[in-house]
């Protein structure tokens, strides 16, 4: 992919709960509720890649990649909160260190959002791709030479292929479960 | 504690600005040419170098109203000066800083006195040359106005106690200012847990113009009532006032809750907070995690109502809930929906979910 770096690929369901619900649960069953038969046909499927450099140094940023894209015949409409599509503004990735027994932990912000409006979302096209890149070292501290593992949390706090459910009003969110490739980066 | 120059949605920057003044330990690690420089020289402040301006939202004060006075320190020499922080807000009020009059007789100072130990490096403030600093503290819980009457309140630091071999390390007045203040009963803060008894201690920064501190107190005050409802509630009857936020109603539930509100009250009462107003996005708010207590309040603060849903107050508390060293909350969900469906899918979500304590304290609208 981009950079020379390796690319893998996650080709993930992405079944919109439609519990209004702007989680992030992994997984757990979506609650049983009164979902209407058209909401739960609206089941999409996005693609996910995760990349980053196989090895920097100490004290050089770690630069990820994170692209989404959209293999279906409708526009889709995704929610740019807790995803690299905003940058860093949240605990949004899990990363471990090779040998330690704990995750890292995060010293960026956690940011409280107002309601969304249509610009917090990004818009995906049939066959379209977004991408965000964001610099994980300072938020994650990854300073120390090791070999680091680095993972999005997700879900998808919101995505729609209704133009019309842009932004989700209400709070009337649609979560995704989201799985992209794990990231391994070694800093020496 | 307040720095009025500096300050936009760069997390860095506020990360590094936070560090700098709290000394606060596990922050994240600062890149080369980020840093402060440390070990600057600066030299003591003397007399005339460090203008103080006092501030207060009304000229008149009914008996249910605080009184709360913004102090604005700012260096109006050519060079950095170095103050005595308990000369100053900057840690709460140590010490008799003003000098109070009714109708021209001395009110009462009932705060503490303290002892002071010869200054390290870390009891100084630092104010480069224009730079200034902004305090707001409320005075109802050190000073006696029982008195109806004209009141006359001036910074003094050096008029009232004696610091014995410190003399002149620094000297810091202002003008008075006048208000009206309707008596009401001396009232001293209220002890929490085993944490000691303190004055309110909020400071602000960049909080000017449209963004007052005086509303960023007003928001502090009204954070402190509803996590004080919140602490009463939980130790009373339990109904859905918890279930609806927290899940299932259960001694361990509960009690990681109740933990969790008496973090939240320890950090409001006891604390130095401070409230940066600089950032403009359209956020309600943010904080570092690991760099507790300052809290920045963004666009959708300013907008908020005071109380109810999403409200000033509200913000406070949900921000407060953040911080590791309080209840060390994440954001699972946003918004009341969210967080109401968070109980039934994932529980112990909720019980960690930083706008779940938002809603609880915030209580709109009520639940029994």
């Amino acid at each position: 992919m981009t950079r020379g770096h390796v690319g893998r690929i996650a080709l993930l369901t992405l079944a919109i709960t439609g519990s209004g619900c702007a989680t992030r649960k992994e997984e757990t069953a979506p609650p049983a509720d009164a979902r209407t038969q058209e909401e739960a046909a609206v089941a999409k499927t996005l693609e996910c890649a995760l990349t980053g450099p196989a090895q920097v140094k100490a004290g050089e940023p770690v630069e990820l990649v994170f692209k989404l894209t959209n293999p279906t015949k409708e526009p889709l409409y995704v929610l740019k909160w807790h995803t690299p599509l905003e940058g860093i503004r949240n605990d949004i990735f899990q990363v471990s260190r090779d040998g330690a027994a704990s995750e890292l932990s995060y010293g960026g912000p956690m940011v409280k959002r107002a309601p969304p409006d249509a610009s917090s979302y990004a818009t995906l096209a049939p066959g379209e791709s977004v991408e965000g890149r964001v610099d994980v070292a300072p938020a994650y501290g990854l300073q120390e030479p090791g070999t680091y593992r680095i993972t999005f949390r997700g879900p998808l706090m919101d995505v729609t292929s209704e133009q019309a459910k842009v932004p989700a009003l209400a709070g009337d969110y649609h979560d995704a479960a989201l799985k992209c490739p794990e990231v391994v980066v070694t800093v020496t | 504690m307040s720095f009025s120059s500096g300050g936009r949605l760069n997390w860095w920057m506020g990360a590094v600005v936070s560090v700098s003044l709290l000394g606060a330990c596990g922050a994240p690690e600062e890149r080369a040419g980020e840093v402060p420089t440390e070990g600057e020289s600066a030299r003591d402040a003397v007399a005339g170098d460090v203008a103080v301006k006092l501030s207060v939202p009304r000229s008149s004060l009914a008996a249910r109203e605080s009184v709360s006075v913004t102090v604005t320190l700012t260096n109006v020499a050519k060079d950095t000066v170095r103050l005595l922080k308990w000369h100053t807000p900057t840690d709460g009020l140590k010490e008799d800083l003003f000098a109070v009059t009714v109708d021209g007789a001395k009110a009462e100072y009932n705060g503490r006195h303290y002892k002071w130990a010869t200054p390290v490096t870390t009891d100084f403030l630092r104010l480069a040359a224009g730079e200034s600093v902004s305090y707001t503290v409320d005075l109802g819980t050190i000073y006696d106005f029982s008195k109806t009457g004209s009141y006359s309140i001036r910074y003094d630091s050096d008029g009232h106690h004696s610091d014995v071999g410190h003399e002149g390390v620094s000297q810091l007045r202002s003008d008075s200012v006048e208000l009206f203040i309707e008596g009401r009963e001396f009232q001293a803060p209220v002890a929490w847990g085993t944490d000691s008894v303190s004055a309110q201690a909020l400071s602000t920064s960049s909080c000017t113009g449209s963004r007052p501190a005086s509303t960023v107190s007003t928001a502090f005050s009204t954070a402190q009532s509803m996590t004080n409802n919140s602490v009463s509630y939980l130790n009373g009857t339990i109904g859905s006032r918890f279930t609806t936020w927290f899940g299932p109603n259960n001694a361990s539930n509960l009690s990681t809750i109740k933990a969790h509100y008496a973090a939240i009250k320890s950090a409001f009462d006891t604390r130095s907070v401070i409230v940066d107003c600089a950032c403009s996005d359209s956020a309600y708010a943010y904080v570092y995690k690991n760099q507790p207590y300052r809290i920045y309040v963004c666009n959708a603060f300013w907008s908020a109502p005071m109380s109810g849903t999403d409200s000033k107050g509200g913000t406070l508390v949900h921000e407060m809930s953040h911080f590791t060293v309080v209840a060390d909350t994440d954001d699972w969900a946003y918004g009341q929906s969210a967080c109401r469906s968070l109980t039934s899918s994932n529980s112990a979500r909720a019980r960690d979910n930083a706008d779940s304590h938002e809603y609880f304290a915030e209580n709109t609208p009520a639940l029994p």
